[in-house]
């Protein structure tokens, strides 16, 4: 494996990069690309604000990192748009570092989303947050989000393919956990942004093989519904 | 190659662990991080050591004969000595404001020290791009220790607002005017310190906590460049000291005596960070820049100028003037490998040129909207020439609004905006004795084509005559009542 050249290292590279998402690729996340020819992976590096615009901040697991470079662009001189410097992981995770993640500037709209991981089966077979915690979890994290007096959207959590997956997920139990992150945030007034349907009709075209990760083309389109629904609690 | 031979194992062992589909994929990642690990070099580490109220003339490498400072001196030895190393002005908020934001004081926000109730100095703005702010996009650990001066932590120019990830000392430029003081921050938690009154020499020393968190700190960032901001209160007054060590028994007052122990306390205190960079293997990968905060700060007539021969430089002015004396300070630059050793530089410098340097060192693309004054100093730190510019400009609003400017070897001094442009010939004449003004009107009127160019109003900051920044004061100080 030493003798691998570079170049064939480089042109493998496009392929393996979406593969950045559970715990067991963190020391892949924490790395920075800087191949010459590349641009350094700058996603998880904290943004300075442009003086005037609107603080957006996103919050999700490694789908919203793959999103949210193509979102800064696509936002540019409109919003400083900010992410959470990590993974979010499940609705746990999220509990236990929000106050963190929010720290104490102010936001005009929040955009999350928590689901695959909490749906994902851990060794025993269990799912690492089950629906009745994952709704309670999402109650409290709404509460909380409320408090920051930002616009909210909950972002819908993005298909599961069906079939054998590492780690294991099942996909009819995308439906569940989205219908209870609807009533939860119906019965709050969080507006939706349904990231699942926007990927679910060209699904086939836009997610890698055997993975809930997505290609360019996959995250673009999901970058698109995101500045959709920003643009929509930002012009309101 | 040892990174890269790391990375390679991590991904093996990962690999053995995980034998999956997503784990197959993910390994030409962690083939190509490490491939592109080796090729890139690390982020350098960059520390600004910013001494308060230190002399040129107080360092041995400067020429002091009475007080020791080895540490220092070693460092220009082996590292870059700068004779017009230029503060951002002679007094402590806006001159640390210069560094911070990377403007002159004709344009930063901060242009005196505009003390607030009950602790704390004027804020710097919320949107500012302060150095740290700006290096935090490229990945780098932040903390600010010893003072702050640029905002209380429930204002926006809080440290922790302004970029810094941990902060460690006094916050208040007042506060810091004790060093037994009952109390000072971690982060912006206040804790008390036993045995102290805050009014004289008592039992805990806060110089001491504020070194010992500084290395704790940087032995704790082992993952990412950092950047520290160490701005070392030494030997700003009060003169109070733990230990009176060499100078103990020396004929001198005890003022002057708690003097030189301070400037050799803060000489060891640097030597201290230098050899912890040497023990965790960073000498070569961090540059660590010593600057004062302004130049003199005593006249050189008074206890300590005279005893210290503080002036030996032969600047005239100190502190809360704009004469060389109070701008030129003791400034020093180490990066073995790097920065040449043993340089000694008579090209100017500012304050304000430190961030686009550690934008450039650091890699860093310009932060939309940043409005800098500076150019950077990359290329000149390790060896070339320094950066070609029109001016310089310095502005301060204490007594009065005085405003200076420096093009060529040419210096203006207007001291208040009633008073007449002083222009002097610094090659010639490097101890401003000599006004030419009445001979070169054509240098007065450049002078004066400079200051209108280089001041940018601010509300806080009018120009103003001594009578009127007095009533200025007054009215202020009723409206705070």
């Amino acid at each position: 494996m030493k003798t691998l050249p570079l170049g064939l290292l480089l042109a493998l590279a496009p392929f393996a990069q979406s593969a950045e998402a559970d715990p067991a690729a963190k020391p892949a996340e924490r790395v920075t690309v800087t191949a010459k020819a590349k641009a350094p992976n700058t996603v998880m590096l904290p943004i300075l604000d442009v003086a005037g615009l609107p603080r957006v901040l996103l919050i999700g697991d490694s789908i919203s990192i793959g999103y949210t470079l193509p979102v800064r662009k696509l936002l540019a001189g409109k919003a400083n748009v900010h992410r959470i410097p990590t993974n979010g992981g499940p609705t746990k995770n999220g509990t236990a570092n929000l106050t963190k993640w929010l720290g104490d500037g102010k936001w005009d709209v929040i955009h999350f989303n928590f689901g695959l991981h909490d749906l994902r089966h851990m060794d025993d077979g269990s799912r690492q947050v089950e629906p009745a915690d994952y709704e309670r979890n999402l109650r409290s994290l709404v509460a909380d989000l409320k408090k920051t007096g930002a616009k909210l959207i909950f972002a819908t959590t993005t298909p599961v393919p069906e079939g054998k997956l590492t780690p294991p997920r099942t996909f009819g139990d995308v439906a569940t956990y989205n219908e209870i992150a609807l009533k939860v945030m119906k019965e709050n007034g969080v507006a939706i942004d349904d990231l699942n349907t926007a990927v679910a009709p060209e699904i086939a075209k836009l997610q890698n093989p055997h993975d809930v990760h997505y290609n360019a083309a996959g995250y673009e389109v999901l970058a698109q519904a995101v500045v959709k629904a920003l643009q929509k609690e930002l012009g309101k | 190659m040892i990174r890269n031979r790391d990375c390679l194992r991590r991904g093996t062992a990962l690999w053995t662990v995980y034998p999956s589909p997503m784990l197959r994929r993910l390994l030409p990642y962690l083939l190509l991080v490490a491939a592109a690990g080796a090729a890139e070099p690390r982020k350098p580490n960059i520390i600004f050591i910013l001494s308060d109220d230190l002399a040129q003339g107080d360092l041995g490498c400067y020429g002091q004969k009475l007080i020791q400072t080895p540490n220092l001196d070693r460092m220009a030895q082996e590292g870059t000595r700068f004779l017009q190393g230029y503060c951002g002005t002679s007094v402590c908020a806006p001159s640390r404001t210069s560094l911070m934001l990377g403007q002159h004081t004709g344009h930063s926000p901060i242009r005196a020290n505009r003390e607030l109730k009950v602790e704390g100095q004027l804020p710097i703005p919320a949107d500012s791009i302060t150095v740290a702010k700006a290096l935090k996009t490229s990945g780098y650990a932040t903390a600010c220790a010893g003072k702050w001066g640029m905002g209380m932590f429930d204002t926006p120019g809080s440290p922790l607002k302004q970029g810094f990830d941990h902060f460690f000392g006094y916050n208040c430029q007042r506060h810091a005017h004790s060093y037994f003081p009952t109390y000072l921050y971690r982060d912006d938690q206040r804790f008390e310190l036993p045995g102290n009154d805050g009014k004289g020499v008592g039992k805990t020393y806060a110089q001491e906590l504020i070194q010992q968190d500084v290395e704790s700190w940087i032995r704790a960032q082992k993952d990412k460049p950092f950047f520290l901001f160490y701005a070392i209160t030494l030997p700003h007054a009060r003169q109070e000291i733990d230990d009176l060590g060499l100078y103990k028994d020396k004929p001198w007052t005890p003022t002057q005596k708690a003097y030189a122990a301070q400037v050799t306390r803060l000489d060891a205190d640097v030597g201290r960070v230098l050899k912890l960079l040497k023990e965790l293997g960073l000498d070569e990968r961090t540059l660590v820049m010593t600057a004062g905060d302004n130049g003199s700060s005593f006249a050189p007539g008074s206890e300590l100028g005279k005893l210290f021969e503080q002036a030996s430089n032969g600047l005239r002015g100190y502190k809360r003037g704009l004469y060389e004396g109070a701008l030129r300070q003791a400034a020093i630059a180490r990066w073995p490998g790097k920065v040449p050793a043993g340089r000694v530089s008579d090209e100017p410098w500012a304050f304000w040129d430190f961030l686009p340097t550690a934008l450039e060192l650091s890699g860093t693309p310009a932060p939309t909207g940043l409005k800098t004054d500076g150019l950077s100093l990359a290329s000149f730190l390790q060896g070339g020439a320094a950066p070609k510019r029109d001016y310089f400009y310095w502005e301060l609003h204490e007594a009065q609004s005085l405003q200076a400017a420096r093009w060529g070897d040419w210096k203006a001094v207007r001291n208040g905006p009633a008073a007449k442009v002083e222009v002097y010939d610094l090659k010639a004449d490097a101890g401003e004795k000599t006004d030419l003004a009445a001979q070169r009107p054509e240098l007065v009127a450049k002078a004066l084509a400079i200051f209108q160019n280089a001041h940018v109003d601010h509300p806080d900051w009018p120009m103003r005559t001594q009578k009127q920044m007095s009533e200025a004061n007054k009215a202020r100080a009723k409206e705070s009542k």
